[in-house]
């Protein structure tokens, strides 16, 4: 039998006692490292299914004839060539002589630690499937023989890319720079911005199998405590396999995930994060996404740019004001368009009621079902020149758009009237700074117009009415979507078309009714010293 | 919950919806050119009741009329009192589904049969009713903002293209108090019926004691609207064509037009009618369903279900024309409607609430 080796007879805990990556206590739950080094990493690859990447190096100290270290990491996730120069080389050069003194004292583990200064955060494990959790996670965990514990840090990060400019939210003023996958490249670009002491970031290791890093961020005092208690809990209480984009995590935390509504705001604007921080709202990163998503949002978010910032006062008002007209169009025009021509013709000056009725003439099909088609091939040109390479998608919309159209109105399938129309409200719908909100938001398009043809006017009143209905019965994360007056709130419509002068800027927030840290209810952290 | 300002646009949003249209101070009774007497006349009157009603809600502050006419009157009596005012929500939620939806066919759609005009209308009532005082009270604000906005553009737009027909409004009281006091009492029962939703909705607002100023700034606000639009009328149309049409203000509306640009104007006013009507039908079933359920302890989500089941057909079955149904606002109805309820549930609850408390004083 093997004999067993160790530094120091009496093992002693270091840094945080029995504590793993995440901060929880140990349980003891599963099975427990063993002081046998090749038991251990032996279990080790067994539970990984004794993978092809899987690295150990076993090192002997100074003076020792068997190796009695071993470093285990999984060579695909974490870079060997790092592995070596700042765990390897420091462990070689250690003294066995001088650290068995010092092991007498301090325990092996404890010795490792303190050899290892470039790395900043060491975590300690006592069972297998935490050790095997944390080398899946990217992490590099060194075993001593005779230790039932083991050491493991973070090697890695992900590949990712640079920096670029965000390709959805466009702007011609303001910050080119975008989100990217990694969450702490991310958190930089926030931090950068915010620079508060109260700035809060809270992690959440969401997803069975793919142990995804959710960070919660906002600012202490401003972002509504309940809030932040509520999308806690929420966050707790996912059981999910997978969470591979923010998109994932908000079909698990949305409190209507059926509504054509989506109640959450993206973004990859890291300039909007902190903005919208700033105004209480939470922002959720997460590992692999370049998209923040923020919440709680709300119905008047879907007209804000993030140029909104940067514009003078009444270009800014005149953009949102304008914005929300090519909203309502791109919703309203085909079903106004059926129900005018099918019920109110009467409400057209003539000349123009003439010309319709020209149009109309030889066209096969009725005008609501002419209308459908028309809304959804055009749903159909647009989905595919997103889709497309980009090479292609410009050729693509240009046929769907212009040569199709063309040709469906020379053939007489449908009237050039609705063509222009169901163009104008497509064109509209791109004037929507949230594209994921617009396009779903456009949904409702196809019962309205359903109405519209049925009852005319009338029709999409009702539907319209019933639309409020809905708009006004979400809630997220207990926040009202479509509040102005609710009990709590100081919105006003006006100043949600309206932007106002940064220095008449209310203290009073949409969320944050009293930002207590800019009102100095909170006091902000101070130095203890600078009494001294 | 709501807040007073919610509440403000609910019953401001509703009672405007029930005058506008049909005008009733115009139409009933004789008043003439001193309509618009009559208006302040009502709005008057509708914030005196009304605000013996918020005083009772104020009282109770946790408790609808459901709850504390019971504790006042015993069970069997609160609940009849309850059921009296539930029942004249539902009966007023019904009559003006079919009102609407006979306006309509009458002025824009005749070929439209009036079910498929009503029953939708009540289906979108159930469904905010269902949603609870919080949708409404949010979707008043935005419903209110839409309707206020339309109805100020057609009075500016009547203003400038209608200049040429303004007539005087000289006759001031000339026939008397009488004729304005009869046409004021259609506008007062409807004013009244609006304001009088706080004793099922108070529970619901936030801050009780801002609800009393809300129910009767609310009266008084839809009253100028209303002063404004019985004005305008009067002035354009003139007092006799104004009283020979169904619908006043819709008349009002066909006669403006832009030449080449807008045609009809009175079908933008229609629509905004439209959303108000069918907010005023969300609130009256709402109220209806939260009295029945607080009187027999039933969940009012559920109530509104059946009321809306049940209320599909009288709302859709046989179709009477506009004028049979125009003389449900006539004098003698609305005056004795007005009657049964402030002395049938108003009077009784206010009366055993100030004997109690006299009781307890002493």
């Amino acid at each position: 039998m093997k004999p067993r080796r160790s530094f120091g007879r009496t093992p002693r805990p270091i840094g945080t006692l029995g504590e793993n990556k995440s901060g929880q206590k140990e349980n003891g739950s599963g099975n427990g490292l063993e002081a046998d080094l090749e038991a251990n990493l032996r279990a080790i690859s067994s539970l990984l299914g004794n993978p092809s990447d899987l690295a150990v190096r076993r090192l002997a100290l100074h003076g020792e004839p068997q190796p009695d270290i071993a470093v285990v990491y999984l060579a695909s996730v974490v870079q060997s060539q790092e592995v070596s120069l700042t765990v390897i080389e420091p462990l070689l050069s250690l003294s066995h002589v001088s650290h068995e003194a010092q092991g007498e004292v301090a325990g092996p583990l404890e010795v490792l630690r303190l050899s290892l200064p470039t790395i900043h955060s060491i975590y300690e494990a006592r069972s297998l499937k935490d050790l095997t959790a944390a080398l899946l996670e990217g992490n590099v965990a060194i075993l001593v023989d005779g230790e039932p514990a083991a050491l493991y840090f973070d090697a890695v990060r992900p590949p990712t890319r640079l920096y670029q400019v965000p390709t959805s939210e466009t702007t011609v003023i303001g910050p080119q720079i975008g989100l990217v996958e990694s969450v702490d490249d991310n958190l930089a670009l926030i931090r950068a911005r915010i620079r508060h002491p109260r700035l809060r970031v809270e992690k959440h290791v969401i997803g069975r199998k793919s142990k995804t890093d959710v960070r919660l961020v906002y600012i202490e005092g401003v972002a509504p405590r309940e809030v932040v208690d509520e999308l806690r809990r929420r966050l707790s209480e996912i059981d999910t396999d997978l969470i591979l984009d923010t998109g994932m995590l908000r079909d698990l935390i949305t409190d209507r995930p059926y509504s054509p509504f989506v109640m959450e705001r993206m973004t990859e604007r890291p300039d909007t994060v902190a903005a919208e921080i700033n105004l209480g709202r939470i922002a959720i990163l997460v590992e692999g996404s370049p998209f923040a998503m923020l919440v709680p949002s709300q119905f008047f978010t879907l007209i804000e740019s993030a140029e909104d910032y940067y514009l003078n006062p009444l270009s800014a008002s005149v953009l949102k004001v304008l914005r929300m007209f090519a909203y309502m169009l791109s919703v309203l025009a085909t079903p106004l368009y059926v129900a005018i021509v099918n019920f109110h013709f009467e409400l057209v000056p003539l000349p123009l009621l003439l010309n319709i009725a020209a149009t109309q003439e030889g066209v096969p099909f009725p005008l609501p079902f002419a209308a459908f088609i028309t809304e959804v091939v055009l749903d159909i040109v647009r989905e595919a020149g997103i889709r497309l390479p980009r090479q292609f998608g410009p050729v693509v919309s240009i046929f769907g758009a212009v040569i199709l159209g063309q040709s469906a109105v020379q053939a007489g399938f449908v009237p050039p009237g609705l063509i222009i129309v169901a163009m104008m409200g497509t064109i509209c719908s791109f004037a929507v700074p949230r594209a994921e909100k617009a396009l779903a938001y456009r949904l409702i398009r196809f019962p309205l117009l359903l109405l519209g043809s049925i009852l005319g006017f009338p029709g999409i009143t009702i539907g319209a009415v019933a639309f409020v209905y809905h708009v006004a019965s979400l809630k997220t994360l207990g926040i009202p979507y479509a509040a102005l007056y609710a009990p709590g709130q100081t919105t006003r419509l006006s100043r949600k078309m309206v932007k106002v002068s940064a220095r008449h800027q209310p203290i009073t927030r949409p969320l944050a009714q009293a930002d207590r840290v800019r009102q100095g209810e909170v006091p902000e952290p101070r130095d203890p010293k600078a009494n001294d | 919950m709501i807040s007073s300002r919610q509440l403000f646009f609910t019953i401001a949003l509703a009672r405007i919806s029930a005058l506008l249209v049909l005008l009733p101070v115009v139409q009933s009774g004789d008043a003439r050119q001193d309509a618009w007497i009559a208006v302040i006349l009502a709005t008057a009157a509708s914030v005196v009741i009304v605000y013996l009603g918020t005083y009772l809600a104020s009282r109770y502050p946790e408790k609808s009329l459901g709850h504390f006419a019971s504790d006042l009157l015993g069970k069997p009596m609160g609940t009849i009192v309850t059921c009296l005012l539930a029942l004249s929500f539902y009966a007023l939620c019904l009559i003006r589904t079919r009102l609407m939806s006979l306006v309509l066919i009458s002025h824009f759609m005749r070929r439209t049969p009036g079910w498929a005009l009503a029953v939708p209308v009540l289906l979108t009532a159930m469904y905010g009713a269902m949603n609870g005082p919080d949708t409404v009270g949010r979707a008043s604000e935005f419903l209110f903002t839409i309707m206020i906005m339309i109805i100020v553009g057609a009075l500016i737009m009547s203003c400038i293209w209608g200049i040429d027909r303004v007539g005087g409004l000289r006759p001031v009281l000339s026939r008397g108090l009488r004729p304005v006091l009869a046409a004021s009492v259609p506008a007062t029962f409807l004013g009244l019926v609006s304001g009088l939703q706080v004793l099922a909705l108070g529970r619901f607002t936030v801050d009780k004691r801002r609800m009393t100023r809300a129910a009767a700034l609310a009266l008084i606000v839809s009253g100028l609207v209303l002063l404004a639009v019985t004005i305008d009328v009067l002035t354009t149309l003139g007092p006799t064509q104004a009283q020979m049409y169904v619908t006043p203000v819709l008349a009002l509306a066909s006669s403006i037009f832009i030449e080449g640009t807008l045609e009809r104007l009175d079908l933008v006013l229609m629509a905004s009618w439209l959303l108000g009507i069918t907010f005023d039908v969300t609130t009256l079933l709402m109220s209806s369903a939260i009295l029945i359920g607080n009187s027999f302890r039933l969940d009012y989500r559920k109530v509104a279900f059946v009321l809306t089941l049940l209320g599909i057909v009288p709302v859709s079955h046989r179709f009477t024309d506009i004028f049979t149904m125009r003389r449900l606002h006539s004098i003698p109805v609305t005056g004795i409607w007005s009657v049964v309820i402030v002395a049938g549930t108003l009077m009784p609850v206010l009366i055993a609430h100030l004997l109690r408390q006299r009781k307890g004083g002493s």
